[in-house]
């Protein structure tokens, strides 16, 4: 077994796994983030394993399990998939363990010390939207999840690759030939996946949190250049909580979080083909409006 | 690295050793207690130590996440047990709630940061059906299961399939006896009516001494011994009086009026010796030797195999893995639950499947849709 950690702030895991292509796409993606030297001393937040089904299912169709501790959260899937099995598995432990804040299934980005976040189901083109946000100027503090500290409008990086899928993989390897790339993840439930590492720049800042002034509802259309819909406080209160992987765990305090913040930012649904247009009006509108 | 199982009773007993701890063994410690369903508790132990607020932000961040499940479960239990009651209370003689619900609606010590994933309540069995119908029009639907399995649950075991609430999500157990009926010594309504206790608002658990009986016979007649260390911290809790050091003796007698009544007296008996040995509380040994009332060799062996089997197994704790002990345990519950050829049949099958499973690897049974974050955000807001 391979032995690594990933000091991903707020937490650090540490990682198991006997399947090669795990550990050489998290070297990869995480650079500085990535040791393979094991102190004695860290706080470790949560032990991971990525590991083969064992006996000829090694040999024939081999498959990837995730484990957090001993628990085992998601059906195994095929063995190509190890690494994305891996973020995944990431992204659950968070969510299913941590309640010290109200996290939302959204991708957040920053300019300077505000920041926006994008709540969106799959299928929106959330990530292609990050991945170009991130490239141009805006400091990306999470393509999946947002982490608010409770009655606050303070959103914590934790800072991750950008997971892209499908016809996205080629356009983002086209965009940015510099970037930084995980193997392709073939046949997944989303399709191909793969994921795009964060700037150094984002990683340098992952410990400075920003204020949240706006929340926007992305849709990809290839009909619409940039419409852009106000929405109201009942629409972005019931759009939050469905996008909260913890609201009901956490109670009252999520509920004042969410009320607090809708009544502080601004809040759009967009529907667009044109990421510049989208940059230029959330930067303009959003970003610098006070 | 953490040093042993006995690590961990060491600092359930006294939790301001926690202090003391290198943090990357505290954060082992976490990992561990999560593992064992007892964090939480061990959460509350630290606050009625004086410990919490002096303990490193890290693990107070873990401490603090466990709470808030806890916490949170309170609520939750307390409002889906006046709802049952109120629902049930014509339908059923009575609604008992049963094991971790029990715990936190009395109140007790055992139910400060008790966590479990369902709700037992015991009804009667006479009305069983009718109760069952009055739940399905409320909400509370099974899964589908096989024939074969419906006519098991019914005929041989002491709860229908779970029942899940189809908005909010919970589930429970619904039981008609405290053991399978298979085993035969399962007491009559009349003796288990007797042991009853309401609460101020129409809550009904069974009385605090037939809970630790009850508790007991679960334990050492079970052939699942995951969390068996959370299952014997409960009676270890349980026993004490006020002052959360030595046992409470006028619990001791109430228990032994449970105990003689119901005549589970030899799964008391094994609860005192191993809550004894392994908390190192002090009982009166006539207490524990009264009701040990099998054979000197079945004594033995039992206390034999569970000496280690009640501990913490994990792989952070060097030496606590005793599988030979522990396969011991699980043929010693089924021995004790079923008829000499069903058990053959039984592990007969479990054998089978364990043997193509190390063949063809571990998910070779598990059915094909994929659990992904997508279906757990589906899930949750299908919750909500």
């Amino acid at each position: 077994m391979n032995q690594f950690r990933l000091a991903l702030p707020p937490f650090l895991f540490d990682i198991k796994t006997d399947l090669p292509i795990v550990a050489e796409n998290a070297k990869n993606i995480y650079g500085d983030c990535y040791t393979e030297l094991l102190d004695e001393n860290d706080f470790v937040d949560y032990r991971l394993t990525v590991t083969h089904s064992g006996g000829i299912r090694r040999f024939y169709k081999p498959q990837a399990r995730f484990l957090c501790d001993e628990r085992e959260p998601f059906k195994p899937l095929n063995a190509n998939q190890a690494y994305a099995i891996l973020e995944w598995g990431m992204n659950w432990t968070v969510a299913a363990h941590e309640l010290q804040y109200v996290i939302i299934h959204s991708a957040v980005l920053a300019k300077g010390d505000k920041a926006i976040i994008f709540p969106a189901p799959p299928g929106s083109g959330k990530s292609t939207l990050t991945a170009h946000l991130a490239n141009s100027g805006w400091r990306l503090l999470s393509d999946e999840m947002a982490l608010i500290l409770p009655k606050t409008n303070q959103v914590i990086p934790f800072v991750r690759p950008v997971c892209l899928k499908n016809a996205s993989i080629g356009l983002a390897k086209q965009w940015f030939p510099d970037n930084v790339f995980s193997t392709i993840a073939r046949d997944t439930h989303k399709g191909d996946v793969i994921h795009m590492a964060p700037s150094k720049q984002a990683i340098e800042q992952n410990t400075k949190s920003a204020s949240i002034v706006g929340i926007v509802y992305p849709q990809y259309n290839a009909d619409e250049v940039l419409n852009i819909y106000p929405l109201n406080m009942t629409d972005t209160f019931m759009q939050l909580v469905h996008n909260a992987f913890n609201f009901t765990a956490i109670g009252e305090e999520s509920f004042d979080t969410v009320v607090n913040l809708i009544e502080q930012t601004k809040n759009f649904e967009i529907q667009y083909n044109d990421l510049n247009e989208v940059d230029a009006f959330l930067t303009e509108e959003i970003i610098n409006a006070e | 690295m953490l040093n042993n199982a006995k690590q961990i009773v060491d600092i359930l007993l006294n939790p301001s050793l926690l202090l003391s701890m290198p943090l990357a063994q505290q954060s082992d410690l976490m990992i561990v207690l999560r593992h064992q369903k007892i964090i939480a508790r061990f959460a509350y132990l630290t606050k009625q130590y004086d410990v919490f607020d002096k303990l490193h932000e890290k693990t107070q961040r873990h401490l603090k996440n466990a709470l808030k499940i806890a916490e949170k479960q309170k609520e939750q239990v307390q409002l889906e047990a006046s709802l049952i009651s109120n629902l049930l209370k014509n339908e059923s003689k009575f609604v008992v709630f049963l094991k971790g619900a029990a715990y936190t609606l009395s109140d007790t010590l055992v139910g400060k940061g008790r966590v479990y994933s369902d709700i037992d309540i015991l009804v009667n069995k006479a009305e069983l059906k009718s109760c069952e119908q009055t739940l399905a029009f409320d909400g509370w639907l099974g899964q589908e299961i096989s024939n074969y399995d419906d006519k098991y649950y019914r005929k041989w075991a002491h709860e229908i399939p779970p029942l899940e609430h189809c908005e909010r999500g919970t589930i429970i157990d619904v039981h008609h006896n405290i053991i399978p009926i298979i085993s035969q010594d399962a007491p009559t309504v009349e003796a288990l009516t007797s042991f009853i206790q309401t609460n101020k608002q129409g809550i009904q658990t069974l009385t605090p001494a037939a809970q630790f009986v009850h508790s007991a016979v679960h334990l050492f007649r079970n052939e699942d011994y995951n969390n068996a260390f959370r299952d014997i911290s409960d009676l270890y809790l349980m026993l004490l009086n006020e002052n959360g050091n030595e046992v409470n003796e006028n619990f001791l007698l109430d228990v032994q009026k449970v105990a003689d009544d119901l005549t589970f007296n030899y799964e008391v008996g094994l609860a005192y010796s191993l809550v004894s040995q392994i908390f190192s509380l002090n009982i009166p040994k006539n207490f524990i030797e009264r009701n040990l009332n099998k054979s000197r060799l079945r004594t033995a062996f039992d206390q034999f195999i569970f000496k280690d089997v009640l501990l913490p197994q994990h792989d952070l704790l060097p030496g606590s893995h005793t599988p030979f002990k522990h396969f011991l345990a699980i043929i010693r519950g089924h021995f004790i639950k079923m008829p000499f050829a069903l058990l053959c049949y039984h592990l007969i099958v479990k054998l089978g499947r364990s043997i193509i499973e190390m063949i063809f690897g571990k998910h070779i049974f598990t059915p094909k849709d994929e659990m992904t974050l997508d279906n757990i955000e589906q899930n949750k807001a299908h919750k909500n």
